[in-house]
């Protein structure tokens, strides 16, 4: 849908529930809809990412007590659901991985990271975040 | 699995990003410069910079962001612009380019940006007095700025050679290097001369932003040495053909890494994607080295008999790779083989096992040509332009982009080192033939475009 399509199919929508505050209300309610979603970086012709809150948490270390209570206490404090996590051990060597779904965040992404890092530094422990589409695209056609 | 993933494939994917230096090498943003275009010098750097902040202001911020939340290092931000011998109006004189360039040089402290592309000129045919005017300029445009680099075009398989102007280029490059003698010789290093330029190289010293370009692009130099340095080495003794087929699917991993980054810069900057450069671009880190994977292929060391064939698979295997991950390829998309950023090609050197024809020969079948040598100071004007006429020779008549940044530090005899700093990492002066190129060079003229340029 162009922009055009798409302003009037707004304007028809909004007329039809609040049509009888007339037309200048239509108007002003339109434009402020319009400034909000144009706001938001969908830029035209450059399709939205999909799936951009899905992000996959790693964790490497030296095993020991308190690296998963650790991990997952802070994406907890941030109301971030983890959709799936698994651990491995390779002799004394823990790696983790979890898979968050950061729609129902309480911090950004970069700010949940830095939160991450701090306690992995903590724990004695290297962690890592990044959103799931750099893996998408590298591993799957 | 983990949601679509195996613990393999993660895995996988961090231990190239983490210790196998994998990652986006450039993302480059081409500007295009034609309407800051006025009778005014003045006025035009005025509107230069300005159109330069417009786009290009956030570049930084934008590309940290992206990094930060896909968790790989995007090595440079930089710039290209229009070839600047077509922006400086009709009544430009030579002071009046090097305004233009200490410009673009305010603009790139601003930004905050290591290089920017486009102090060129497309000569291969011919050039017109604003071109001589813009020529003359590069050497004192490049002492005096910092980030600026400078290109001329001097041949194409269509146009054949401009021979006046690789005379031409002998000279200057002598000049420059005269100029910048207390810096090493720096001015060199931003320096290329080319044969079939590409107008959507992000690459430097090489980039600018073509006359056919649309306003504003962003074009992506993917990079990984590291990480195909590594399967190759993990593959053991197999077969070429296995190895071929171990490096493509290796490469196709890094560009699918590279086009995403490119299209979400793209999309926040609110331009158009352009291209995605294959290229293999070693850089002086331990391991990031197309030499070193010469040698995992089974070369001693570069320079011994089969260097040429085992870079010819390389750069093969990495284009087929590449091809498939990305819908715009475009740019160099080959192997770089610069001898000072690249450590394992220095120590060729210094052993001796690398020298400066057997180089020529490489530059054959890859991209993209003699690229960061140094030769001693004393060597002539017409030597140097008798080297870039050879190098050239191999682009116009094999149809592919050859270049030549040869640096010639005053004062430097055979083995001495020269060091660069940064990425641009350290050269030793090799060893160049004496015999004389003047009487070849002196003649001057074009070179005609060869029967293979003829295919309509």
């Amino acid at each position: 849908m162009d922009r055009e399509a798409f302003v009037y199919k707004l304007t028809e929508i909004v007329f039809k529930h609040f049509g009888q505050y007339g037309t200048d209300k239509v108007k002003e309610c339109v434009k402020e809809l319009l400034r909000t979603v144009e706001s938001k970086d969908s830029v035209e012709g450059i399709p939205e990412r999909d799936d951009k809150n899905t992000a996959i948490i790693t964790v490497f270390g030296e095993s020991k007590p308190g690296i998963v209570a650790g991990i997952t206490g802070v994406l907890a404090e941030n109301n971030v659901d983890i959709t799936d996590i698994t651990q491995t051990l390779l002799g004394k060597n823990f790696a983790m991985i979890i898979i968050v779904d950061l729609s129902t965040s309480t911090k950004s992404f970069t700010e949940l990271k830095d939160m991450l890092e701090k306690k992995a530094d903590e724990l004695g422990v290297a962690v890592f975040s990044q959103h799931q589409e750099l893996f998408k695209s590298m591993h799957r056609i | 699995m983990l949601g679509s993933f195996s613990t393999k494939e993660i895995l996988e994917t961090i231990k190239m990003i983490r210790m196998e230096n994998l990652d986006i090498r450039t993302t480059t943003m081409g500007i295009s410069l034609f309407d800051c275009i006025t009778s005014d010098i003045g006025k035009t750097c005025d509107n230069i910079y300005d159109k330069i902040m417009k786009y290009a202001g956030n570049l930084v911020k934008t590309v940290n962001e992206i990094e930060e939340e896909f968790g790989i290092r995007v090595a440079n931000k930089r710039l290209s612009v229009t070839p600047v011998s077509l922006t400086g109006g009709v009544s430009i004189n030579r002071d009046g380019f090097v305004k233009i360039a200490k410009t673009l040089d305010r603009a790139c402290n601003e930004i905050g940006i290591d290089f920017l592309g486009g102090y060129s000129a497309l000569v291969q045919k011919g050039s017109t007095k604003v071109e001589e005017e813009f020529i003359k300029s590069i050497p004192e445009a490049l002492s005096v700025t910092e980030h600026i680099c400078s290109s001329v075009n001097v041949a194409s398989t269509r146009a054949g050679i401009n021979m006046d102007a690789v005379k031409e280029m002998g000279i200057i490059i002598k000049e420059m290097a005269e100029m910048t003698k207390d810096r090493g010789a720096i001015a060199n290093a931003k320096f290329v001369v080319f044969a079939n330029a590409v107008e959507d190289n992000p690459f430097m010293a090489g980039a600018f932003h073509g006359v056919s370009e649309p306003e504003c692009v962003i074009n992506v130099g993917v990079s990984g040495p590291g990480v195909v340095n590594d399967v190759v080495k993990k593959a053991g003794d197999v077969d070429l053909g296995t190895l071929s087929e171990i490096i493509k699917k290796t490469v196709f991993k890094i560009t699918r890494a590279g086009e995403l980054i490119g299209r979400e810069a793209a999309r926040r900057l609110g331009v158009k994607f352009g291209i995605l450069d294959l290229s293999l671009a070693p850089t002086p880190a331990e391991g990031d080295s197309v030499a070193e994977i010469l040698k995992g292929i089974g070369v001693e060391q570069p320079g011994a008999p089969g260097t040429t064939a085992a870079l010819a698979m390389l750069t093969d295997a990495v284009k087929k790779g590449g091809v498939m991950a990305s819908s715009y390829v475009g740019g160099m998309s080959g192997a770089f083989i610069p001898v000072s950023e690249d450590a394992g090609m220095i120590e060729a050197v210094k052993l001796g096992a690398l020298t400066l024809e057997k180089l020529e020969a490489m530059t054959a079948v890859c991209s993209v040509g003699l690229d960061m040598v140094a030769v001693p100071g004393d060597t002539p004007a017409e030597t140097i332009s008798g080297l870039i006429a050879d190098e050239i020779a191999i682009g116009v008549i094999n149809g592919k982009t050859t270049a030549v940044r040869v640096i010639v530090p005053p004062g430097a005899k055979v083995g001495d080192e020269v060091q660069f700093g940064g990425l641009l990492g350290m050269a030793i002066v090799q060893d160049i033939n004496t015999f004389s190129s003047k009487r070849f060079i002196d003649r001057g003229g074009r070179i005609p475009a060869p029967i293979t340029s003829m295919r309509n």
